[in-house]
């Protein structure tokens, strides 16, 4: 099996805050990998490090082989990024937004079009697509989000807490195109403090506590290990 | 380069906001607006104005006064009355000056008397053109004045020579700019200097406010708005970024830059109208100086120069901020760097200057450009290429530390750090 990601004893810290303690775990190819944990336990810094934004301390990791600080850009053209609190330029339209990332992606005319229909089709906004992104709700400037990290049909997506503070409706069609967007051969690794919503997207899981992971594998797997009916019950388990 | 071209793109159009726009069209129309009104002042100010004249002596001399004063620019109104009434009358018709001659001003001047006549001028208002009036009549009576006394001369010492009577010892202006010599007024040739050089100082010091603005504004809302993380992982180096927001908002801060001067140009090519272009002394000057282009091609290197200075130097301190707002504060040391030598050339001169304030400024980037007209006057070619060299390494440098943080951790550790205390 290909592995889309290694992190090997990974570390991190900031000043005298260590953020990250030895971690490792694997991402198989077409497999959609969960990082769980409370707050403050290290997912959005691991996130931050797989999408070359910080340096590791210690340790390594590697996405299709290309190690994230010996060869950033190499990394940069394989991943696409959502962070927690990511916004869009909002002097641009929707569609301009989507226009400039796509420009940065390519300079083929129907490759870059491509792109805009598919993130037009992720987003679903319809002619609100042309209003300004500053009139937009925050369901929508999430979707906008989430339409221009796939629309590259990047080969490794990192979604940090992709329906964060969103309503229902809105969640649930943000994990019906993530969903999508694995079946259509992607990788995916997500962060969520909603285990619930980890549970149902995830094939496997990480658990982090304080910066180091405390147990990893197969949802399915885990239950049985920890006669949990789901991931909160396996997750509350441990943390006592 | 389609890359950055993409990214400036970007930046011109988050920068270049119609919130932005607006405020500096008003300016240029209210600059356009200012410049008519003070021509349409000027104009109405220097048209024939009235003046009352009391004359008590009735005699030829008199006449002739009044004479010359209805040549001179001013409508005279005759009215022998008491000065009471004579001022009551100019307040209600709004007139500014009385003149009067007193009783027996011909004979007090045939006995060498001298006769005193008498001027009241009447404050309305503190506008200057308020001044042009009272200014008419002491012209005019200061050119009776200088033919009286040509014929006191000449009735006491016929065939003297008059000029040198009036005035012994003559004075002979020569001025010396380093190894040139001409013969001129040195408070002429200064003033003219002055208002040729002025313009650069002024453009220098707006582009380089607008520009930390512009950069501040690039930076602190990508971190405001939550899209500089995402910035930084999309297939583009940190160095094309960093360039592209350093271009993006000097285009930004040049296109305000020449807005506004339009809208100076507006205001001033009015007021230069009504003053009058001393073209002679300027054309002396630009005989003397024949290197005008040079002046102009040195200003704009060094203009270009202070740009990515400024451009630098502002991207590396809004790397420290967590937002618009604080990126706006934080770039202020920039502006007082370019205020202080400002103030500095023009009001001071920097070879007298202690030498401790003397190497402060000649750190300062800024203070080059400033001094760049000066030096270019007094061909110290040492201190126009040194400047030059200085600005290019500073600018280089300082762009290669904020290419270092920006490539690092420090971007968002920074934050991390003030949110911490």
């Amino acid at each position: 099996m290909v592995k889309a990601c290694i992190v090997k004893e990974l570390s991190k810290s900031y000043g005298n805050l260590l953020a990250l303690k030895n971690i490792s775990f694997e991402i198989n190819q077409g497999e959609i990998f969960g990082l769980i944990g409370p707050n403050g336990s290290g997912k959005t810094t691991t996130l931050r490090i797989l999408a070359t934004l910080l340096k590791p301390d210690n340790g390594e990791a590697t996405i299709f082989d290309f190690s994230v600080t010996k060869n950033p850009n190499a990394v940069r053209k394989l991943i696409s990024y959502l962070p927690e609190e990511a916004g869009a330029y909002k002097s641009l339209s929707g569609f301009e937004y989507l226009n400039f990332t796509a420009d940065l992606y390519t300079n083929d005319i129907m490759k870059k079009r491509e792109f805009i229909e598919r993130a037009l089709e992720i987003s679903a906004l319809g002619q609100r697509i042309h209003d300004k992104v500053r009139t937009y709700s925050k369901g929508m400037v999430r979707k906008l989000l989430l339409a221009r990290a796939l629309m590259t049909n990047p080969k490794f997506a990192i979604l940090d807490e992709p329906t964060a503070g969103l309503d229902v409706i809105n969640a649930m069609e943000i994990r019906t195109i993530i969903k999508q967007f694995v079946k259509q051969g992607g990788t995916c690794l997500l962060s969520s403090h909603n285990m619930l919503e980890v549970e149902f997207l995830s094939d496997r899981v990480a658990l982090l506590k304080d910066g180091e992971i405390f147990e990893s594998g197969n949802i399915a797997e885990l239950k049985i290990r920890y006669h949990a009916n789901n991931l909160e019950q396996i997750f509350f388990g441990i943390g006592q | 380069m389609r890359l950055i071209l993409v990214l400036i793109k970007k930046e011109i159009k988050e920068l270049l906001t119609r919130q932005l726009l607006i405020p500096i069209i008003i300016m240029v129309f209210f600059f356009s607006f200012i410049g008519r009104l003070m021509n349409k002042e000027y104009k109405k100010a220097t048209k024939p104005k009235p003046v009352i004249i009391a004359d008590f002596d009735k005699s030829p001399i008199s006449n002739f006064i009044i004479t010359t004063l209805s040549q001179n620019n001013l409508i005279v109104s005759e009215l022998t009355q008491p000065i009471d009434s004579l001022l009551k009358f100019a307040q209600t018709s709004r007139i500014d000056v009385i003149l009067i001659i007193p009783e027996s001003l011909e004979a007090k001047l045939k006995s060498l008397q001298q006769p005193a006549v008498t001027i009241y001028t009447l404050i309305n208002n503190l506008s200057p053109f308020a001044d042009i009036g009272p200014a008419f009549v002491k012209s005019a009576i200061g050119a009776i004045n200088e033919s009286f006394g040509v014929q006191i001369i000449n009735q006491y010492a016929k065939g003297a020579p008059i000029a040198t009577i009036k005035k012994p010892i003559n004075i002979i202006d020569y001025v010396s700019i380093k190894d040139q010599i001409i013969n001129a007024n040195p408070v002429v040739i200064k003033n003219v200097i002055r208002v040729q050089t002025l313009f650069i100082p002024v453009i220098l010091l707006m582009v380089i406010v607008y520009i930390s603005q512009m950069v501040a504004a690039a930076i602190g809302q990508e971190k405001e708005n939550k899209t500089l993380e995402t910035l930084l992982t999309f297939p583009v180096s940190r160095f094309q970024i960093l360039l592209s927001k350093m271009l993006g908002a000097s285009i930004v801060a040049i296109l305000l830059s020449v807005i506004f001067l339009i809208g100076m140009k507006f205001y001033l090519t009015p007021m230069n109208q009504l003053s009058g272009s001393p073209v002679a002394i300027r054309t002396t000057i630009d005989n003397i100086f024949p290197a005008q282009t040079t002046l102009f091609v040195l200003s704009a290197i060094s203009l270009f120069l202070a740009i990515l200075c400024a451009a630098s130097l502002a991207i590396l301190l809004s790397l420290f901020a967590t937002d618009a707002k604080q990126a706006q504060v934080i770039i202020t040391p920039i502006n007082i760097l370019a205020i202080f030598p400002y103030f500095v050339v023009l009001l001071l001169d920097i070879n007298s200057l202690a030498l401790l304030l003397k190497v402060i400024l000649y750190l300062i980037p800024f203070t080059y450009p400033f001094m760049m007209a000066q030096a270019f006057f007094f061909k110290q070619t040492t201190l126009i290429i040194l400047g030059l060299t200085y600005m290019l390494i500073f600018s280089i440098t300082t762009t290669f530390i904020a290419a270092k943080i920006f490539s690092s951790d420090l971007i968002f550790t920074a934050k991390i750090r003030v949110r911490k205390s």
